[in-house]
């Protein structure tokens, strides 16, 4: 599970910590990856794990697109309301997306069936169900690989130099405009990727996004936002804890232990579990 | 003074119902009041102090469910446990308050939001609340009512709107209000200058989370049917965060402005567009659009004109006194 979190909290935490955005239509995003993923297996019998190569592009031009229109309009906004500002921006983004996806497919529960949505792969005495691991490849390899190209390419380098002053990284040189969309495509298309893996494992319908993006809010809160390595471990820490509720009480008391969690580390180390102080 | 304007506003509305008012429109009404109370009392904590509260509806539902417990189990008047409905609501406010109140901005907002979900939960996992199954509540008749029923709903809800619009009111211009301002324009200065920063974060939290459970109090007995999903009901946290903003925030005429005209949007757009989810879509619109065009809510170019209407009238009355 956590490797899956983690697919669907980068996104959240970078837009969090390059842009100070807060964005809460990401939900939306993984859901929307979801519905690809199910819809190309219905119509067209794409194996889901085949039909991120329609889902990532379309939600990386979404994304890209989505940062743009805030781009544009934020211009006379003062960086210091930014925060509140996209808030409501990308409020707004999750109400349309929300309504046109019951619109457009209705708020049925749904669940993408495969072949193998109930096998599962043996390693010595643990049994790891196939989508979970699927998740867990996808979220590793994935979220490793943006935290490289973070630390070692030169758009890596100007993504974190606008992290760290915007006012500086654009004396220097960076289009910071170009880099937020960067950022921002990269996190949807990540979260696209999470939709699929998050459609083979659970059921889902519009609405369930509420669910998850507070899920994905505690983990980057106990990673601390911006920070991928920070975000990784905060995914399997919570991915742990909430199977362990499951496993000695009921799967409906995991999330309370989950956001009981996230209230603790919020008091006692606002800045995230791995955060600097 | 300023509470005298609201006796005839509250009479009128009160005898609304008595005047020949078509029942088939007191729901819709009871609807608009109810949002306009939850906006209201959002606004008392996030738009004078600028903390964002995502919880509105876990306050909310601990109002519902302080009615519906006695009334399922015992057949306690919904009516009474009405105000203790919000003095339960406001003690959570008071005893989460100050870990919650510590964090700011984004924080505080995920922490609410947090704090709805855990409560919604709690409801669900412990039996004696009907856990996920919920309970039916006996349907009042008139004579427990003592007038027809949602009548009594909807004095209850105006009695609680009027309540907190007065408060609200109250507040935006009082020493208190001002010092909930200073706390949004920079806690640290308000801090320096000697305001009791804490302290009136969480008053104002727990005037907020009082209405919020109150209404919740009333909604339970008139849907007469309590369920986790149902008494916590995101919308709640959301419909006052959108309505508030789209009325303006820190006034306390927008949120009841926004209230109104978002209620009876979705409400005319549910009946008359038969397509799932449309209220949602151009909710979003809306809402985009007067971020990005009219930040203050649709209050600030209403104001404008009042203003410069007034100022038109005081300009015409003083050109008429001079000539004479």
């Amino acid at each position: 599970m956590g490797g899956l979190y983690a697919l669907l909290a980068s996104g959240l935490s970078l837009a969090w910590g390059v842009m100070n955005e807060i964005n809460i239509a990401h939900g939306s995003i993984a859901i929307l990856g979801s519905y690809v993923a199910y819809w190309a297996l219905q119509l067209w019998g794409i194996d889901p794990v085949v039909s991120i190569a329609i889902s990532v592009p379309f939600c990386l031009v979404l994304g890209a697109a989505l940062q743009q229109f805030v781009n544009m309009t934020s211009t006379r906004i003062p960086q210091a309301k930014i925060e509140f500002y996209s808030y409501l921006i990308f409020f707004g983004m999750l109400f349309i997306s929300e309504g046109l996806m019951v619109a457009i497919w209705g708020g049925r529960f749904r669940a993408i069936r495969t072949a193998y949505n109930q096998t599962s792969v043996f390693l010595g005495p643990i049994a790891l169900p196939l989508p979970t691991l699927i998740g867990f490849v996808f979220g590793t390899a994935l979220t490793l690989a943006v935290y490289y190209s973070l630390k070692k390419t030169y758009t890596g380098m100007a993504v974190r130099a606008t992290a760290d002053d915007r006012e500086i990284a654009m004396a220097m040189g960076i289009n910071t405009h170009r880099i937020y969309v960067y950022t921002f495509a990269i996190g949807s298309g990540l979260a696209a990727i999470g939709g699929m893996c998050l459609g083979l494992l659970s059921i889902f319908y519009p609405d369930i996004q509420f669910y998850w993006i507070t899920r994905l809010f505690a983990i980057v809160v106990l990673g601390g936002m911006g920070n991928l390595l920070g975000t990784y471990l905060g995914s399997l820490i919570l991915g742990v804890a909430v199977s362990l509720t499951t496993v000695f009480t009921t799967a409906s008391w995991a999330d309370v232990v989950a956001y009981v969690m996230l209230i603790i580390v919020l008091t006692v180390r606002p800045k995230g579990l791995f955060g600097a102080r | 003074m300023r509470l005298a304007m609201w006796i005839p506003i509250a009479a009128l509305f009160a005898s609304l119902p008595f005047l020949g008012l078509p029942k088939e429109m007191l729901p819709l009404l009871i609807l608009i009041l109810m949002f306009c109370a939850l906006a209201t009392s959002w606004n008392i904590l996030a738009g004078y102090a600028g903390y964002i509260s995502f919880g509105q509806a876990g306050f909310f539902g601990i109002g519902a469910y302080v009615t519906a417990m006695p009334l399922y189990y015992q057949g306690v008047n919904p009516f009474l446990m009405v105000p203790l409905a919000g003095v339960a609501s406001a003690s959570l406010a008071f005893v989460v308050g100050y870990p919650c109140l510590k964090l700011r901005g984004a924080y505080f907002a995920i922490v609410t939001m947090a704090l709805a979900f855990i409560l919604q939960l709690i409801v669900w996992n412990v039996p004696w609340t009907g856990g996920g199954v919920g309970l039916p509540l006996p349907i009042l008749t008139a004579s427990e009512t003592f007038i027809e029923p949602i009548v009594a709903y909807y004095l209850a809800m105006l009695g609680v709107t009027l309540a907190a619009l007065i408060v609200s009111q109250a507040v935006e211009n009082s020493k208190f209000g001002y010092g909930l301002i200073a706390i949004r324009e920079s806690e640290e200065v308000a801090e320096s200058a000697g305001v009791p920063t804490l302290k009136f974060k969480i008053l104002a939290f727990m005037l907020s989370t009082f209405f919020a459970g109150m209404v919740g109090g009333i909604w339970a007995p008139w849907v007469a049917y309590v369920q986790p999903i149902g008494a916590f009901p995101i919308f709640v946290s959301i419909y006052s965060v959108v309505m508030s903003v789209f009325g303006g925030i820190g006034t306390w005429i927008g949120p009841m402005l926004g209230a109104i005209i978002m209620t009876w949007l979705q409400q005319y757009l549910l009946t008359n567009v038969r397509i799932a989810g449309i209220d949602n879509i151009i909710f979003g619109a809306i809402l985009i659009l007067v971020v990005i065009t009219m930040p203050n809510g649709v209050i600030a170019p209403v104001r404008k004109l009042v203003s410069s209407f007034g100022a038109i009238v005081r300009r015409v009355g003083s050109r008429k006194g001079s000539s004479d």
